[in-house]
């Protein structure tokens, strides 16, 4: 099984973490947006091949979100960090 | 043994003091410990194990198993193995085996000119269609014949996780090799070997190792690894996967121990795959009979098993290996009737006549005679650019051909790992690049080969019987058929003729079949690809996956759990915790304590463990306005000692579920969660926290295990209860009572001498349905608040939540959303499970409107499509997979009482 670097617990099986999708940007104030982009930035994915950044929960760990840098294409992990910073 | 026996009188590496009984097709028979089923079978003269799938040829326990060999079903009852090959099988006492023969009419050779390849591509296959379910049965009665395992499978499976800085499959010399430089320079190894014994070709073709004779190069080289603390060797394993990242999927078969099978999980740095050579199948007529086998399994059998395929075999050898196999063979006695060789002579050729070995060379074997095995072979002259022969075919008497006409490098487990390419010197599709982290040794990486091109066939043979894949039974003249019909893909000659689509994923086959398709269509072999084949690289069985069962430690049970069952509990599991169903007394049926509980509920107060749900504390300054951005309903607005249901919502706008919150003090909030959602949400409370408001100062932890919870429901709860929280089941009312796990007797005792009657999990449910309240089932993930008659719970009040701009979108306001319906049979029949919402009456197709989700008796609750007002349609619930239906009558809720 492929290992996450947990920032709190050290390395660990990804079967502990929950993938949370793709770190973007949320909208500051979705109430700006119109329908048709909000809809678009609740469902829509781009799914981008090669280096991103990923949120993951260590669900099985110290229940904490942390932002991975994987390459989805080598699934190459290049590091990872707090979400919240701590 | 007598003189006809195949068994030779000494060697092998079988254990003749220890022998082994066992039945097949209900004889008994005698092998020896180190047999496997097939090389036991051949020893007690069984050359024939079964039929081809088409045409009905008898065929061979084949030897190796990576040869098509006639499947076999082992076993009976609930440890019965289908389809089982009969060289994966190591023979254990009492073990019983069948051939998985069709019924002895359909031996008769009528089935091959009715399935002719593509035929179930041609017109009329089978009309009318409503006759399949009957023909399909006697399809699968002619077609193999085998039994699925009846009831639960006794054994145990164990799953393992290892990591390791290399990893070698393959314990032959290149493999044990490489495992000592590795083993050497302190690495930690794992070798996986698929026999029962490290060696491979050592074994086999005993041969000088570093000038050292083979035997004891072997010895002495597993013996050093077997010493070393960071060397780990598994046999009797096969490394069936290989995937992302260096992980390796690794099935083990044990033979002592509590457990069947282990399943490894294997994290490997490097990975060096040594998994040698297979044979390039000779293609000549009759090369399917009993009797045909390839060198390397012949090979096998002599040096493991002490047994020899014929009393006077033929071999039909381009290789030099098949020269030393015939001195190897006299050496043990055993008479070769003749050497026939493709190729002009040479020294290899020479050394086999000066021992005075018969020897034909620029010969091939045209033809094998024989009706279940092999009587004699005919052979031809070979012409320099292999054009069909002048039909002078000489016969040679014989009870045994032997076929090494040259190898490949066996590569199955990268197949779907890296592009392959043709390559002429291997005569075969060899990796362009390896996957990362994988290297390969031996003769996988290469076999070093001669100027003489491979013989894919042996010109002048008749087509009709000449066997490209015996496995799926694909001949000359089906490729023939295959490109008369225009084919120049081995996809579409794959799919035209099922060739390659046995249970070996056409491994022994495939690279002869692109090289004599090429020849046929004029193209070079490196234009037909050839295709790959996927893990699991051998059949697994379903047990040995089982392994991977996430929860081996069964059910969680609540503090009461003990009490529960001394008090006559049954129980039963739900979301991972085994609950009490209900609480018969003495005399009573579970049934009887149900439906009592239930009244119960209407009757007067009912207390019930909710122990199980999740207890979670949100604990800071900015504990409410976390609150106020995960949940759908403010809570920092609330006072201390306020407690209620709240909403959780998606980013989508569709709720979560619903949890119990109390404010118990200024800066601290507890959550009861149920448990089939209690995951999901802390996973999204911590990601309101930690990922969209990391800056409010606010932690959250859980107190679950540590704590029991009661809920206590009907007239006197409020009594009973003093001040407690309010229960997290909008509908049904009620308060909570909790205390330290250790006073968990004491408060449920206490409540019981007080008059509070304790129900199981079953009489909630059947209450919850009875009124209207959804539950897991309906919260489906799909249904808005709105929907499930929640609206009120959703409190908009202007600021930021999860889930705020989403309720607002058109579609939550839509008046044609399905809607959270009671249905009740009309007439008080129970609704059938799986039940779909139509209207009636009409003609088909019916219009599906809604469907069931919970269902009590004649009593459920269900999803309804429409603006329409109940009792303008007749509305059926109809199960399709049952085949039953009932009129229900439909009340739609929007009670929003939580």
């Amino acid at each position: 099984m492929p290992r996450l670097p947990c920032p709190h617990c050290g390395p660990r099986d990804a079967g502990e973490f929950v993938l949370g999708g793709g770190d973007r940007p949320h909208p500051a104030d979705p109430a700006a947006l119109d329908d048709a982009a909000w809809t678009d930035f609740v469902h829509n994915r781009t799914n981008p091949e090669g280096p991103g950044v990923e949120l993951w929960y260590h669900a099985g760990g110290c229940r904490r979100w942390i932002r991975v840098e994987r390459n989805t294409l080598t699934h190459e992990i290049s590091g990872a960090g707090d979400a919240a910073g701590r | 043994m007598s003189d006809t026996s195949l068994r030779l009188a000494k060697g092998g590496l079988i254990d003749r003091s220890r022998p082994i009984r066992f039945r097949f097709d209900g004889r008994e028979y005698t092998g020896f410990k180190g047999d496997t089923l097939a090389s036991a079978l051949w020893a007690n003269g069984v050359t024939v194990a079964g039929t081809s799938f088409k045409y009905r040829r008898p065929r061979p326990p084949a030897l190796s198993v990576d040869q098509p060999s006639a499947l076999v079903q082992v076993g009976s009852g609930n440890r019965a193995t289908p389809n089982t090959h009969p060289a994966a099988v190591a023979l254990a006492e009492g073990l019983e085996a069948w051939s998985r023969n069709a019924p002895p009419f359909f031996r008769i050779d009528w089935a091959g000119p009715l399935m002719r390849p593509g035929f179930y591509y041609k017109r009329p296959f089978f009309r009318p269609t409503a006759l399949w379910p009957l023909i399909e049965r006697g399809l699968r009665w002619v077609a193999s014949g085998s039994r699925p395992p009846v009831g639960a499978d006794p054994d145990r499976y164990d799953r393992r996780f290892a990591e390791t800085e290399v990893l070698i499959v393959g314990g032959g010399a290149s493999g044990l090799r490489e495992a000592l430089i590795a083993a050497g320079r302190s690495s930690r190894v794992i070798l996986v070997e698929r026999s029962d014994r490290l060696g491979g070709s050592l074994i086999d073709a005993p041969e000088t190792v570093d000038g050292v004779p083979a035997a004891l190069w072997l010895a002495s080289a597993e013996a050093s690894l077997r010493r070393r603390p960071n060397v780990e060797i598994l046999t009797d394993a096969v490394a069936v996967g290989l995937h992302d990242r260096g992980e390796v999927t690794v099935v083990e078969r044990l033979s002592s121990g509590p457990h069947a099978q282990r399943l490894w999980d294997i994290q490997a740095e490097r990975i060096i795959v040594a998994t040698g050579a297979i044979d390039r199948p000779g293609v000549f007529s009759g090369n399917d009979k009993p009797g045909v086998t390839t060198l390397r399994a012949a090979r096998a059998a002599l040096a493991r098993h002490a047994l020899t395929v014929g009393l006077h075999p033929l071999i039909f050898t381009a290789s030099d290996e098949g020269h030393v196999f015939a001195r190897d063979l006299r050496n043990a006695g055993v008479e070769v009737a003749a050497v026939i060789d493709p190729r002009p002579a040479g020294p290899a050729a020479e050394a086999t006549a000066a021992r005075g070995i018969p020897l034909r060379v620029e010969h091939v074997v045209v033809r094998v005679l024989g009706r279940r095995g092999v009587r004699a072979a005919e052979v031809e002259a070979l012409a320099t650019d292999r054009s069909e022969p002048t039909r002078r075919p000489a016969l040679i008497d014989t009870d045994a051909v032997i076929v090494g006409l040259g190898v490949r490098p066996a590569l199955a487990l990268l197949s779907d790992r890296a592009e392959f390419a043709w390559d002429d010197a291997a005569g075969a599709p060899v990796p362009t690049r390896p996957p990362e982290r994988v290297s390969l040794a031996g003769d996988a990486a290469g076999v070093p080969g001669d100027d003489f091109p491979p013989l894919w066939w042996s010109p002048g043979c008749d087509e009709a019987d000449a066997f490209i894949d015996p496995a799926s039974d694909v001949t000359l003249a089906d490729l023939r058929s295959s490109t008369d019909a225009g084919f120049v893909s081995i996809e579409h000659f794959k799919r035209w003729s099922a060739f390659g689509m046995g249970p070996d994923q056409g491994r022994s086959t495939a690279p002869t079949g692109a090289a004599l398709l090429a020849g046929r269509v004029d193209r070079s072999p490196a234009d037909i690809a050839t295709f790959k084949e996927r893990p699991p690289v051998v059949p697994v069985t379903v047990g040995a996956w089982g392994a991977a069962d996430p929860r081996p430690l069964g059910p969680r049970r609540t503090a009461l759990f003990e009490h529960h069952r001394d008090a006559g509990a049954s129980f039963g599991v739900r979301n991972g915790f085994e609950l009490p169903l209900a609480f018969p007394a003495s005399g009573e049926t579970v049934e009887a304590a149900i439906e009592r509980e239930t009244t119960a509920f209407d009757a007067g107060t009912v207390m019930f463990d909710v122990s199980d749900h999740e207890s979670l504390e949100i604990v800071g300054p900015d504990a409410g306005a976390l609150l106020d951005f995960a949940a759908a309903a403010p809570c920092s607005a609330r006072p201390i000692g306020w407690s209620g249901p709240v909403a959780l919502l998606r980013e989508d706008g569709i709720p979560l579920g619903l949890v119990s919150v109390a404010r118990r003090v200024e800066d601290r909030f507890t959550l009861l969660i149920p448990p089939a959602r209690a995951e999901r949400i802390r996973e999204h409370i911590d990601f309101a926290a930690q990922v969209r408001r990391p800056e409010l100062d606010v932690r959250t932890f859980a107190t679950s295990g540590r704590r029991v919870a009661m809920a206590l429901l009907g007239s006197a709860a409020n009594d009973l209860a003093g001040s407690c929280r309010r229960l997290s089941l909008p509908g049904l009312g009620g308060r909570i009572v909790e205390a330290p796990r250790s006073q968990a007797i004491e408060l449920w005792e206490g409540l019981a001498a007080r008059g509070a009657v304790p129900v199981g999990a079953e009489a909630v449910e059947r209450t919850r349905i009875r009124r209207g309240v959804p539950g897991t089932a309906e919260f489906d993930g799909k249904a808005s608040l709105e929907d499930l008659g929640l609206g009120g719970m959703l409190i908009a009040d202007g600021r930021d939540f999860i889930g705020a701009r989403s309720t607002r979108l058109p579609a939550f306001r839509a008046v044609d959303r399905p809607r959270l319906v009671a249905v009740r049979a009309s007439d008080g029949s129970p609704i059938p499970t799986g039940a779909v919402l139509v209207a009636a009456p009409g003609t088909p197709p019916a219009t599906v409107l809604g469907h069931v989700t919970s269902i009590d008796g004649s009593r459920g609750l269900g999803f309804l499509r429409g603006d329409r007002a109940p009792g303008e349609r007749t509305i059926i619930a109809a199960s399709p997979a049952l085949g039953k239906s009932v009129v229900v009558e439909i009340e739609i809720l929007n009670g929003d009482s939580p």
